[in-house]
């Protein structure tokens, strides 16, 4: 865990609540590159963006954040993060003027010309009160707000959740560019598995509390796949060599988790790439077993 | 979580304050301006116009006395407009806001520091403001100032800080900003109930609203005589405030 080359460190963290508990979570992001965290409502994505953050403080474990315990050291560390959440914190009459003197006072390498370049850049008003923009807009100002302090970690919770296509990608181009100098990681959370599938390098995958998966984002999409079979044929599949399987009028689809097995196992069979929305919808069926 | 705050930057978020609450401070301005025009006029039209008729009668003095108390009483209730430098709105913007807080740099020491300023600059502003509304009440009156006429401000601004120390020190108990509200409201109504009880009992058979106002025996009298003793539980209670502000904001989210 301790590598010189993550930016992010979490060891065995654990949070407790009445009904739900962030189990023993373990992961780490390496420098210059994007985590997504996929999951569903209530699996734990936003507790774990708030343990990295202490907003919320941990029953157990470990945060590292650029080598340091983010209890310990949070000032420091804070200096050299951003936090874009799924909706705009800031006083609705507050416009881009507001923002820059009210930035000024919270960070030390505040960057009032990139803060402008990127308003301008991203065609928002100066002037405008924020009460007045649209979700869309409320997002392009956070993310302004977020990269003009030359923060190395970039945490997005749902910042991308409610935007149409055109934004998110204009959004993702952005952070693409953010993270050139290979120095900077971005952390982000989303229901949207195709924004994680187009930007992320890695990924971690959260439900009810437990990590499910974690790992390159490409290493999981490769080990996984999706058998495709008659309902006959399925009986035959040892239920060992699947995570769940979906029954349908016509057949029946299998998520295997891995893939060459699969293939030398049930060269009959047709096996398919799978996405992430796929990995996620079969892996929370995964107690069922097999469902329809 | 105490970190050193460059002046700069202390200066930014005390200016931060101001924008989030510059709605509030000119509305707070206007109300002053509001009820202090209006004991201004009872009392020009006292003195020379139609009210002065009644001047030499038994209901001008009982008049006289109310405008004389109601010049320094609205105005002072008015002139609380630091009252708005706070923490104290409800809502699920305010959850997020704090979350944002603690997602920043800038600790809880900070934070706290920089709410105490805003609101002990704002309150000597409404000193200032005060101090010339009374200058103007002065002259109007041909008498001379005298720092005693202070008292009912002493007292309104001691009332409004204690209320919203009250809702702190609830907020910190419950966590919820509604309660928080709502005790403080029973608290206070609780004691506005004792105190009037205390009033009758010591003043039986007198007009309720002249006791309120304060004429001869009433609440005036007390207060005057008691400037100091306010001055110095103001400075507690901002004290108090302060604690209650670094409590409240090295708290983390549940």
């Amino acid at each position: 865990m301790a590598d010189d080359g993550n930016i992010l460190e979490l060891d065995g963290v654990t949070k407790k609540y009445d009904g739900f508990t962030l189990e023993n979570v373990s992961f780490s992001v390496p420098k210059g590159s994007i985590m997504g965290i996929i999951g569903q409502n209530g699996s734990g994505k936003t507790t774990i963006i708030n343990s990295i953050l202490n907003i919320t403080k941990i029953n157990d474990g470990k945060i590292n954040i650029f080598g340091k315990d983010h209890i310990k050291n949070e000032c420091d560390i804070k200096e050299d993060i951003a936090v874009v959440f799924d909706e705009v914190p800031f006083n609705d009459s507050f416009n881009a003027k507001h923002l820059n003197i009210m930035f000024g006072g919270l960070y030390k390498n505040w960057n009032k010309k990139c803060f402008f370049e990127y308003i301008e850049r991203l065609g928002l008003p100066v002037k405008k009160k924020i009460g007045k923009f649209s979700k869309g807009m409320k997002m392009k100002m956070q993310i302004a707000t977020a990269l003009s302090h030359d923060a190395k970690l970039l945490i997005m919770d749902e910042a991308t959740t409610g935007l149409d296509p055109v934004v998110r990608s204009e959004i993702l181009d952005i952070f693409c560019e953010y993270l050139n100098d290979g120095e900077r990681s971005i952390f982000m959370s989303s229901h949207i598995t195709s924004d994680i599938e187009r930007a992320a390098d890695s990924l971690t995958f959260i439900d009810k509390g437990k990590i499910l998966l974690s790992g390159y984002k490409d290493d999981i999409l490769d080990s996984h796949a999706v058998i495709k079979c008659k309902k006959a044929e399925f009986e035959e599949i040892s239920k060992d060599d699947y995570i769940s399987a979906r029954l349908n009028d016509y057949g029946a689809e299998i998520l295997t988790s891995d893939k060459e097995n699969a293939k030398l196992k049930y060269s009959g069979a047709v096996i398919e790439k799978t996405t992430l929305d796929e990995i996620m919808l079969f892996y929370v069926n995964r107690e069922k077993k097999v469902w329809s | 979580m105490m970190k050193k705050c460059s002046f700069g930057s202390f200066k930014c978020l005390v200016i931060n304050e101001y924008l989030l609450s510059r709605k509030d401070i000119s509305m707070g301005l206007k109300s002053f301006i509001f009820l202090a025009i209006i004991p201004i006029m009872a009392t020009l039209s006292f003195k020379y116009g139609n009210l002065a008729l009644l001047k030499d009668t038994s209901q001008g003095q009982e008049m006289a006395d109310a405008i004389y108390s109601m010049c320094r009483l609205f105005p002072a209730m008015g002139c609380t407009f630091w009252i708005v430098i706070t923490d104290t709105k409800a809502g699920a913007k305010f959850e997020l806001y704090k979350k944002f807080r603690l997602s920043t740099p800038v600790g809880w020491f900070g934070y706290a520091l920089a709410k105490s300023t805003a609101m002990i600059i704002l309150l000597i502003v409404s000193i200032v403001v005060y101090m010339a509304y009374l200058g103007l009440w002065c002259s109007i009156n041909e008498i001379k100032f005298d720092m005693s006429y202070m008292a009912e401000f002493w007292v309104m601004q001691l009332m409004m800080m204690f209320m919203q120390t009250m809702i702190k020190f609830f907020y910190h108990l419950t966590g919820s900003i509604d309660k928080a509200g709502m005790l403080m409201l029973a608290v206070v109504a609780s004691v506005v109930v004792i105190l009037s009880l205390i009033l009758n009992l010591k003043n039986p058979g007198e007009n309720p609203i002249a006791k309120i106002l304060g004429t001869k025996n009433g609440i005036r009298g007390f207060l005057t005589d008691n400037s100091n003793i306010w001055i110095i539980l103001i400075i507690g209670v901002i004290v108090l405030d302060f604690v209650l502000m670094c409590v409240s904001y090295k708290r983390r989210i549940k």
